[in-house]
């Protein structure tokens, strides 16, 4: 067979499945170079011991309040119904499309728990029982007031879209440690995609090669789009298809013994075939007891679907998947995410419920099988909310100063940093998303410094020229 | 040819910076940001005759800089921030020209964590 008919035989007999598969992988065909398709999945080393194997990245899309979850502002209470002092607004441009309302109180009751005396409020009854294993990081600050713009500098750390989500780069620097699994996966929850900043725009590999961008599972027993082996066509006859061609390519692969894309597209054809048992195996849920189902609010409309979402996510570490980002959304329609411009009580009460159950029950379930040690939760959002009011009743975009939390992974409890005495800019323990994303790699086992890609002549990083490791919170 | 346009960009900036008014800007900024990121790209990539030249840009610049907010009273923590910074470029700049590329990262790293500080007290929004 010539070069050219084998191509065309390839075009249009037995690519169409492997294209379908590589579809949901993300890997593009025939766009990728040669040396970025060589197995580019293949474990890495890391720089050094690494203290935790995967992430689950607890992304609250929409952006909470945390002085209505966390950040407990008796000042702001004292001081409610007054306008924004001009001393604590020096330096800020504030005003945004829904203006600068009156400072705005808290309507929460809030308490110490545990051990380590964090501050949770009655949003989070469930939460508030695991404060022991969390590291609170009050003094959180990043760029942008918009929901895209500040999600991009989250998780890519650019502030328009085209660098590599974090869990792009792990991946990149790690592979994979599952050969049957997509190393970086993505868990979308709710309704819809208000609020903004929760687009494929956050998991894409941006300038690296296009195998590391995260693979959304969809929710159902096929996870990955396009994965099921086609009606009609029985598994012999997929063997059958994909030995063949693996018998043209490595027939192919004799006269081309540099093509390193050709045995990486034959890799990929394998890692789809695998995938069909392996992904949809990895998200069933009927293996779980129903303890454990009840532990993630499974069964209750209100906590079913993320608890489901981190039951999976549990799952999917437990199979050394590297980096698992949920995404939370509304569990219904009567709320759009946590961007709560107005009603934040109502909001707030919607969205707490339906993940503080889970989050609990996930880190109880990792604590209990022995996972939490090497399994780093990490809950953060694009940004906070302003402790003066919009709305009436709502609270606008903060950048300036919110809380974000670590949990296990190596990291030490407790409380680092802190805003203002009303919450609205970080004075303490600044930890701007880069030193974040910083940590976490650090806690991976990687320099954030030694992790480079060359791209457009310069070598790029995860945390651009930024990041420090936020030392005082590592054990 | 991207690092030469980069580099007639700053001659430029620097240029009219001599028969200007030297005005700390948003296209200084820029200006400045962007050459810090190749800086640290050429030290990674143990390119030490561009990234001499990035080192010596920086130098200059924030030795400018710190002029530039020595006239001003009112704005005597800037100048700490500018001599800083030109420290610490100079330090890149020593490592660079003693082939440390180590040493030079680790001041490059220290660089881009002063302007950060700098942009704590003088906010860009």
């Amino acid at each position: 067979m010539s070069h050219s008919s084998r191509r065309d035989f390839l075009g249009h007999a037995g690519l169409g499945l492997g294209a379908a598969a590589l579809g949901g992988l993300g890997l593009p065909l025939g766009v990728a170079s040669a040396a970025e398709l060589d197995d580019p999945q293949a474990p890495k080393q890391p720089h050094f011991p690494a203290k935790a194997r995967s992430v689950i990245w607890l992304h609250m899309a929409g952006a909470p309040s945390t002085l209505d979850l966390f950040d407990y502002k008796p000042e702001l209470i004292k001081l409610a119904g007054q306008p924004l002092p001009d001393s604590f607004a020096k330096g800020l441009k504030t005003a945004t499309d829904g203006g600068v309302g009156n400072l705005l109180a808290t309507k929460r009751t809030w308490k110490q728990h545990g051990e380590t005396g964090a501050w949770v409020s009655d949003y989070l009854p469930n939460l508030a029982r695991q404060v022991d294993d969390i590291a609170f990081l009050k003094g959180c600050k990043t760029e942008g007031a918009t929901h895209v713009i500040s999600s991009l500098k989250l998780h890519t750390a650019g502030l328009v879209p085209g660098r590599p989500a974090l869990g792009s780069w792990v991946q990149y620097a790690l592979g994979s440690a599952n050969p049957d699994l997509p190393a970086f996966v993505v868990l979308p929850t709710g309704t819809g995609a208000a609020g903004g900043g929760r687009g494929a725009v956050i998991w894409s590999s941006g300038f690296l090669p296009a195998a590391y961008q995260g693979t959304a599972f969809r929710k159902g027993d096929s996870p990955i789009l396009h994965l099921a082996r086609p009606e009609g066509v029985i598994d012999t006859e997929q063997r059958n298809t994909l030995d063949l061609i693996a018998a043209l390519n490595e027939h192919g692969a004799i006269a081309r013994s540099a093509d390193t894309e050709l045995s990486a597209r034959s890799k990929s054809y394998e890692l789809a075939y695998r995938m069909q048992k392996s992904a949809p195996e990895a998200v069933d849920l009927t293996k779980e007891t129903a303890a454990t189902r009840e532990l993630y609010g499974i069964g209750t409309k209100e906590t079913d679907e993320y608890g489901t979402a981190l039951l999976r996510a549990r799952r999917l570490v437990e199979r050394n998947v590297r980096f698992i980002h949920v995404i939370s959304g509304a569990p219904d329609n009567s709320v759009d995410s946590w961007d709560a411009h107005n009603n934040l009580e109502k909001n707030h009460a919607v969205m707490s419920r339906s993940v503080d159950k889970p989050i609990a029950g996930l880190l109880a379930d990792l604590k209990a099988r022995g996972l939490l040690d090497s399994t780093l939760v990490v809950w953060t959002s694009e940004f906070g909310r302003t402790p003066y009011g919009q709305s009436g009743n709502g609270r606008d975009h903060n950048p300036w100063g919110y809380t974000s939390w670590l949990a296990g992974g190596g990291i030490k409890p407790g409380s680092y940093g802190s805003t203002d005495e009303i919450g609205l800019r970080a004075q303490a323990g600044i930890v701007d998303t880069y030193d974040l994303q910083a940590t976490i790699l650090h806690q991976l086992g990687l320099d954030n410094r030694k992790v480079t890609f060359q791209y457009q002549g310069r070598q790029e990083r995860p945390t651009t020229v930024f990041g420090d490791v936020i030392k005082e919170i590592v054990a | 040819m991207r690092r030469l346009l980069i580099v007639v960009a700053q001659c430029a900036l620097l240029g009219s910076a001599l028969c200007a008014t030297f005005d700390v800007d948003g296209d200084l900024m820029r200006g400045i940001d962007d050459t810090a990121k190749s800086l640290d790209s050429d030290v990674a990539q143990k390119d030490g005759k561009a990234a001499a030249a990035d080192a010596r840009a920086l130098v200059d610049t924030f030795g400018r800089i710190e002029s530039h907010y020595g006239e001003k009273p009112e704005t005597a923590d800037a100048v700490g921030f500018a001599h800083r910074t030109k420290e610490l470029a100079a330090q890149a700049l020593k490592a660079i020209e003693a082939s440390d590329f180590d040493a030079a990262g680790d001041a490059v790293a220290r660089l881009t964590r002063s302007c950060r500080n700098c942009h704590e007290v003088y906010k860009k929004d």
